[in-house]
């Protein structure tokens, strides 16, 4: 009781701090969990803000350079009209100069066409309008273009009047499309002097004036005031969504606005690419988390019913009352359960480990036991159906145990030791014993009361004529004193003397019928297998005293007139009788030596003890009925031994043995 | 010492045994006749009660264990009928419980067996001396009491103060009766209880008093 509650104080710390710690484990679990998608949410809005402010930048970038570039279009082709508006006011004032030769116009005009490739042609106009001459890059007159148009007369003459040197002109759809048509006045006297117009080409003026550097990463679009697109040039790719840039012509061609639109740069794409590749790295990690998460799932899972089996496996050591053990082959303790500590008063980290001999082997077995290991463990041969042996508690008391032993076999299916339950059977036992000696006394009480019985009966019986006899006696000595009896019937009355006499003979022989109703019945039989068995038989009999029995048998030991069911109960009691003597003696010390010995008439067997042997005044009584050496005894044993061996025509005799006992004896004769 | 056997059974103290074992009731009856004792032998208690009546005197010895009807059986049968013979009982081994019952039911002995044979004889003998006395006794007592039935009111009174020994005049005062009338009363008391003077008349009460 005292050590139960022991071992439930100290089980019970053990198991809170073990459910701290899974909660301790829990929430640590729960956090390793949730830190990764934490850091990959984290990376993946850093790394957003990273790109969306790269991307911003760029765009920043891109704006800036687009507005650059536009402004360097707007300035290179306002330069270009400039220098060709110049040209061209030269050429009118050398025109002016009459000394001047005129092929030297001619070849100053093809020298401008020549260096401005969006000039489509140069022609003048004398000052009634009419074309004297004109001259377009390939040399010739370009009869498709409609100078008279009454518009540009009229601007003309509205610019000459103004005394402008240059007039220009909103542009003018033409077949080539859309040109600007730029004029000087050649000065003069004359009120209506001549006037040289050039027509500039938007399409061909972006083509030739925009450097490809631009022209390769930006569309360019030169629209009027309405929105009209008049010329564009679009090398590289753009989208209606690809940023753009307007701004209005500074000063000539007026009223127009140039739009540069950026092109898709590579770099997005590399950029695409890393988002790409940013996303399916975040991908491949959550994955990655998710298939840890099922994983670490499933583990806790196993570990839960790992630790419910363990729960339960370990519920269910500690309620068996058997008591476990298990050993490896070299006979070490390896494993003992609670019932088993709890039994032999020893604790589970005292025994573990431990090597024969062990601490509660009984002292006086402990050489006998180690030798039993050695010759039965060790060699894998231990008793696997039940032996009961004793043991002895750490406090000194004994405790009889049921072992049996089963081989333990390892997870590879090789032997790695043994596993032996001990049923602690002392109770069973004691009671067994008790049980035992209860009925041996209710035993002797009935045999004594059925022989109180007997002999209140045969008292009774034999009352009566000893009476009939005792009171014919009296009456025939007061007759004769008186002398008033006749011979006649002193006769008469001697006879019922007699009588009565012969009653009490009958009533004696009929109780020596009742007695010997058993007639023995001889047989065959032989003496050393009758002993053999009764030797066997009476070891099984429950004995508290357990004392060695030794035979010794020259076989075969056949005798012709035995009956065998006699002679055995006759050894049965010889044998109870050696073993009762030795009562006082050490168990060591308790033999019994049992000899069958043959020679030619006969067969002797013997039984010897080392009791204290008969007393020297009861040597000629022992046989003699209600005569005993025994406590309780009934004094019968050996008188019906010797009514039996007597009915064999043998003798049962009893003589002191050297060294202490006595030696019983009998013969059957062979034949 | 032997007496002769009477001619009739039924008069005269007998030892009536009553006992189912033939050769001991025939060895019983030998005996007590050896001593002169009138024997009337019973093979059983039945046979016995059927020809009981009260006007046999002497004892009886009966055994315990006997088939049918046992002794005691018997005993209490005859204490209910109001029986004074005295009685005896033979017992075996083993029935000393039964035979002290038997002694407080008002058994005058018990004998063991194996008995010592004089000793038994004796007893009964003794019994029906005792049995006699009795009787005798009881006879006397059966006389008087018929004797005193004779007397008249008036002479029984006179008898009384006769016994505290009043002179006639006295009594004759007390009574308011004359002296002769008295003296009549008496004489006539004297011939009815058959007496012959005051002091036999003294015994006589006495003893019938005891």
């Amino acid at each position: 009781m005292h050590s139960d509650n022991r071992t439930k104080k100290a089980t019970r710390p053990q198991d809170l701090t073990a459910m701290q710690n899974a909660h301790v484990k829990w929430t640590g679990l729960a956090a390793l969990n949730v830190m990764p998608i934490l850091a990959i949410v984290l990376l993946f809005s850093l790394l957003s803000a990273l790109l969306w402010i790269l991307r911003v930048n760029e765009l920043e970038q891109v704006r800036l350079d687009l507005v650059r570039d536009t402004l360097w279009v707007e300035r290179a082709l306002q330069f270009q009209i400039a220098n060709d508006d110049e040209t061209l006011q030269r050429l009118a004032v050398d025109f002016a100069d009459p000394l001047s030769d005129p092929t030297k116009f001619a070849a100053q005009s093809r020298q401008l066409l020549a260096s401005d490739g969006s000039i489509l042609m140069i022609a003048r106009l004398n000052s009634y309008n009419q074309v004297v001459s004109i001259q377009t890059p390939n040399g010739a007159l370009a009869n498709n273009l409609n100078v008279n148009d009454s518009e540009l007369l009229t601007r003309a003459v509205t610019a000459a009047r103004r005394d402008s040197p240059l007039i220009s002109t909103s542009p003018v759809h033409m077949a080539e499309g859309e040109v600007l048509i730029r004029m000087a006045k050649i000065p003069g006297p004359q009120a209506q002097p001549g006037i040289l117009v050039s027509a500039i080409s938007l399409e061909r003026m972006l083509t030739h004036n925009i450097p490809w550097w631009i022209a390769e990463k930006r569309a360019v679009e030169i629209k009027d005031h309405e929105g009209r697109i008049l010329a564009s040039r679009s090398q590289a790719a753009v989208t209606k969504e690809s940023l753009s840039h307007s701004i209005a012509f500074g000063a000539e061609p007026a009223g127009l606005f140039i739009t540069l639109f950026a092109a898709q740069t590579p770099s997005s794409l590399t950029q695409q690419g890393l988002v790409g590749a940013i996303v399916v790295l975040g991908l491949l990690a959550v994955g990655g988390l998710l298939a840890r998460e099922n994983h670490l799932r499933k583990r806790r899972l196993a570990e839960a019913e790992l630790r419910q089996e363990h729960a339960f496996r370990k519920a269910m050591e500690d309620s068996l009352t058997v008591g476990m053990r298990a050993r490896d082959l070299e006979g070490r303790v390896i494993y003992v359960n609670h019932a088993f500590c709890q039994m032999l008063g020893w604790s589970r980290e005292e025994l573990v480990g431990l090597a024969p001999p062990m601490p509660y082997w009984l002292p006086e077995e402990m050489e006998e036991k180690t030798t039993a290991f050695r010759n039965r463990v060790l060699t894998g041969s231990p008793p696997t159906d039940g032996v009961e042996s004793t043991f002895q508690k750490r406090d000194g008391r004994r405790l009889v145990a049921l072992v049996q032993e089963a081989p333990l076999i390892g997870p590879e299916g090789l032997q790695t030791g043994w596993m032996g339950s001990f049923l602690d059977i002392t109770e069973r036992k004691a009671t067994e014993e008790l049980t035992r000696q209860q009925a041996d006394q209710i035993a002797a009480t009935s045999r004594l009361v059925l022989i109180g019985e007997m002999a209140s009966i045969l008292a009774h019986d034999l009352n009566q004529p000893l009476a009939t006899i005792t009171s014919y006696q009296a009456g025939l000595i007061n007759r004769l004193g008186d002398g008033t009896i006749q011979r006649e019937e002193v006769v008469q009355t001697l006879a019922k003397v007699g009588e009565a006499a012969q009653r009490a003979g009958h009533i004696i022989h009929r109780v020596r019928e009742v007695v010997n109703r058993n007639e023995p019945r001889f047989e065959p039989v032989d003496i050393a297998t009758l002993v053999k068995r009764t030797v066997a038989l009476f070891q099984n009999e429950p004995r508290p005293l357990k004392a060695r029995i030794s035979v010794s048998i020259v076989e075969p030991a056949r005798v012709e007139r035995c009956d065998d069911v006699l002679i055995e109960q006759v050894l049965i009691n010889l044998l109870r009788n050696a073993e009762e003597v030795m009562h006082d003696l050490p168990k060591q010390q308790r033999t019994i030596d049992v000899s069958v010995t043959t020679t030619k008439t006969s067969v002797e067997v013997q039984i010897a003890d080392r009791g204290p042997g008969v007393p020297k005044e009861m040597v000629g009584d022992i046989f003699r009925p209600f005569v005993t050496t025994k406590k309780g005894g009934m004094g019968l044993g050996l008188t019906i031994c010797r009514s039996v061996l007597e009915a064999h025509r043998s003798r049962l005799t009893c003589s002191p043995r050297s060294g202490g006992g006595s030696i019983f004896k009998f013969s059957l004769a062979t034949t | 010492m032997r007496q002769p056997a009477p001619a009739n059974r039924n008069h005269g103290p007998h030892a009536f045994i009553v006992d189912d074992d033939d050769a001991l009731r025939e060895a019983l009856t030998f005996l007590l006749q050896s001593r002169g004792v009138n024997v009337a032998p019973f093979a059983s208690a039945e046979a016995f009660l059927a020809q009981f009546n009260h006007t046999q005197r002497g004892c009886i010895l009966t055994d315990v264990r006997m088939d049918g009807m046992s002794g005691i059986e018997m005993i209490e049968k005859l204490m209910a009928m109001k029986c004074s013979l005295p009685m005896l009982v033979l017992t075996g081994h083993g029935d000393v419980a039964m035979a002290v019952d038997a002694i407080k039911s008002g058994v005058r002995d018990f004998v063991e067996k194996p008995f010592n044979t004089n000793v038994l004889a004796d007893k009964i003998i003794a019994a029906i001396a005792d049995d006699a006395a009795a009787a005798k006794k009881q006879s006397e007592q059966k006389l008087h009491e018929q004797q005193m039935a004779k007397l008249s009111e008036r002479e029984r009174k006179v008898m009384n103060l006769i016994l505290a020994g009043k002179l006639n005049k006295v009594i004759a005062n007390e009574l308011n009766i004359s002296t002769r009338t008295v003296e009549v009363h008496r004489s006539r008391i004297f011939v009815h209880m058959e007496v012959h003077n005051v002091v036999e008349l003294a015994n006589l009460l006495s003893r019938m008093r005891s």
